[in-house]
């Protein structure tokens, strides 16, 4: 464990300790019914009798989320490169993706409540359509930002379309591609908790959370917010931060 | 073998409409020669090079190679980049393999393998990086990182090297360092270079000629003949560096620097300079 790893765990006690202190203060003062961090932890593990398994709610979130991202990261990275390689695609679809950008991704209910009804799709939708932009933005970027002379260094060695592509190209872009890939991510994960507040299918997280509201479970609501983090959390250390360090790190960037 | 370059005008358009950057440019450069292209920054040096690199086409007259006019970037004609312009994610290997189509040994036959490890050894040797297979780019200095640059150009055997102000980012000491190295490197390894620079001194350190450059637009001024001194880089770069005749043609060169198109080239922007 290196220095950086103990200051992030201090900034996590020092979280806690703030939520213990914020608990004592608003239950005993103001009299409001402000769970304690265990109080929360134990929801997690022991749920109501009437709601599914926290585990179930997360399951189903994570399936919906990864289809989701799992199109959005595709398609992006293939629009991305259409518009990199050929300026006029990339000029055409220039406005719609940066408008693109711009919507929230709740703007995109009643158009996705049209086009799928309520249910998984139109979730998956939802997080697509928000999570698409960034990484095309960030791959076209990615690749037209490649340093000149490495694009001239692959015509004197005349290296072949294919090996300029996956050999020089993609390689050049993937610091960029990555940090789209990031922001598609968190992003969709965002949307999605929205999303299935509003467009709930009877399962996970964003709709056990909005039970936990109405049956004022707070602990539960609590829990619920600890597991979103949670799974943020470890997805970012699990997939993105290795993935970062290969692209960056080997190349000589901090 | 040869490369010329017959009547070339060339210029660039922008905001400012067309800037003259080369005219009337002929010039011959024989196999086996080492020829300095000297001149002021942005007079059109770089220009020329990449006009034989093939990365630009003459709007005027044409660039020949072995007879043939250059249609764009070639193997036969490699190029060392002023930045190095080595892929930041290969290791210096990788790098050197990617000029030969193999990006990693284990890929290919054993046999072939082991021809290629040879090939990396051998011309990394010539430069004087043994040893440094693995390590990556950002590892080294700008001047190590010039030589990869160098061996990468060398292992694809070609018979042009055209060098790009290569070392114009480094200090005083490793620049007349590498000056030497690149004379044995040119010694042990027959081919033609063209080397461009706007150091007086390394112009005098290096080549058998130096054909020296105006300020934009860019014509050929005059050209001097240096002959082939000495049997290593140490020993052409000690006797020119001490020989009263290289210093006074040090002193030549920097006055005629200043100095636009002769008169007889007819360059109508410079006769109205002088006037």
């Amino acid at each position: 464990m290196n220095n950086n790893s103990l200051l992030h765990a201090a900034g996590l006690v020092l979280m806690v300790i703030i939520w213990i202190v914020l608990a004592v203060f608003l239950r005993n003062i103001q009299g409001k019914p402000f769970p304690y961090p265990w109080e929360a932890v134990m929801a997690i593990i022991h749920p109501g009798e009437a709601s599914a398994s926290i585990y179930l709610h997360m399951g189903a979130s994570i399936l919906r989320w990864g289809a989701g991202f799992g199109i959005a990261a595709i398609l992006g990275c293939f629009m991305g490169i259409a518009m990199a390689l050929s300026p006029k695609t990339g000029e055409i679809f220039s406005p719609l993706v940066h408008t693109l950008q711009l919507i929230p991704g709740l703007a995109w209910i009643p158009i996705s409540l049209i086009l799928f009804g309520l249910g998984n799709t139109a979730t998956i939708f939802m997080i697509a359509v928000t999570a698409v932009s960034p990484v095309i933005i960030n791959t076209r970027a990615g690749i037209r930002e490649i340093d000149k002379s490495l694009i001239r260094a692959a015509k004197m060695m005349e290296l072949s379309s294919y090996r300029t592509f996956f050999q020089v190209i993609i390689p050049g872009a993937a610091p960029s591609i990555v940090g789209g890939l990031r922001i598609a991510s968190a992003n969709g994960f965002r949307v999605l908790i929205s999303a299935e507040m509003v467009v709930g299918t009877g399962i996970g997280l964003g709709y056990s959370l909005l039970q936990a509201r109405w049956n004022l479970d707070y602990e539960a609501a609590f829990g619920t917010v600890i597991m979103i983090a949670l799974i943020g959390l470890i997805f970012e250390k699990l997939v993105f931060y290795p993935l970062e360090l290969m692209v960056r790190n080997r190349r000589g960037m901090a | 073998m040869k490369l010329e370059y017959s009547a070339v005008n060339h210029g660039f358009s922008g905001y400012a409409g067309t800037i003259p950057a080369v005219r009337n440019v002929n010039l011959s450069v024989d196999e086996g020669e080492f020829v300095v292209l000297l001149g002021p920054s942005g007079c059109g040096k770089s220009t020329l090079l990449n006009m034989a690199a093939g990365f630009i086409k003459p709007d005027e007259g044409e660039v020949l190679f072995s007879g043939k006019e250059i249609a764009g970037p070639g193997r036969e004609r490699a190029l060392v980049f002023q930045d190095s312009a080595l892929m930041p994610w290969l290791s210096v290997e990788e790098n050197i393999l990617l000029a030969i189509g193999n990006r990693r040994l284990k890929f290919s036959q054993k046999r072939n393998a082991e021809r290629l490890a040879n090939e990396v050894t051998r011309v990394l040797d010539v430069v004087g990086l043994k040893g440094f297979n693995n390590a990556m780019p950002h590892e080294l200095s700008v001047g190590m990182r010039q030589k990869v640059s160098i061996a990468r150009g060398l292992i694809m055997e070609p018979q042009l090297l055209l060098m790009d102000e290569p070392f114009a980012s480094l200090d005083e000491q490793t620049r007349l360092r590498l000056n030497r190295e690149v004379v044995d490197i040119w010694i042990r390894e027959p081919m033609t270079i063209l080397f461009v620079t706007h150091s007086i001194q390394e112009a005098l350190v290096v080549g058998t000629r130096i054909v020296l450059m105006s300020a934009r637009p860019g014509c050929l001024i005059s050209e001097w003949k240096l002959g082939s001194h000495g049997e290593s880089g140490a020993e052409r770069q000690r006797e020119r560096l001490e020989s009263s005749e290289y210093r006074d043609l040090s002193l030549e060169l920097l006055n005629k620097m200043e100095l636009c198109c002769p008169p007889e080239s007819g360059c109508s922007t410079c006769l109205e300079k002088t006037r």
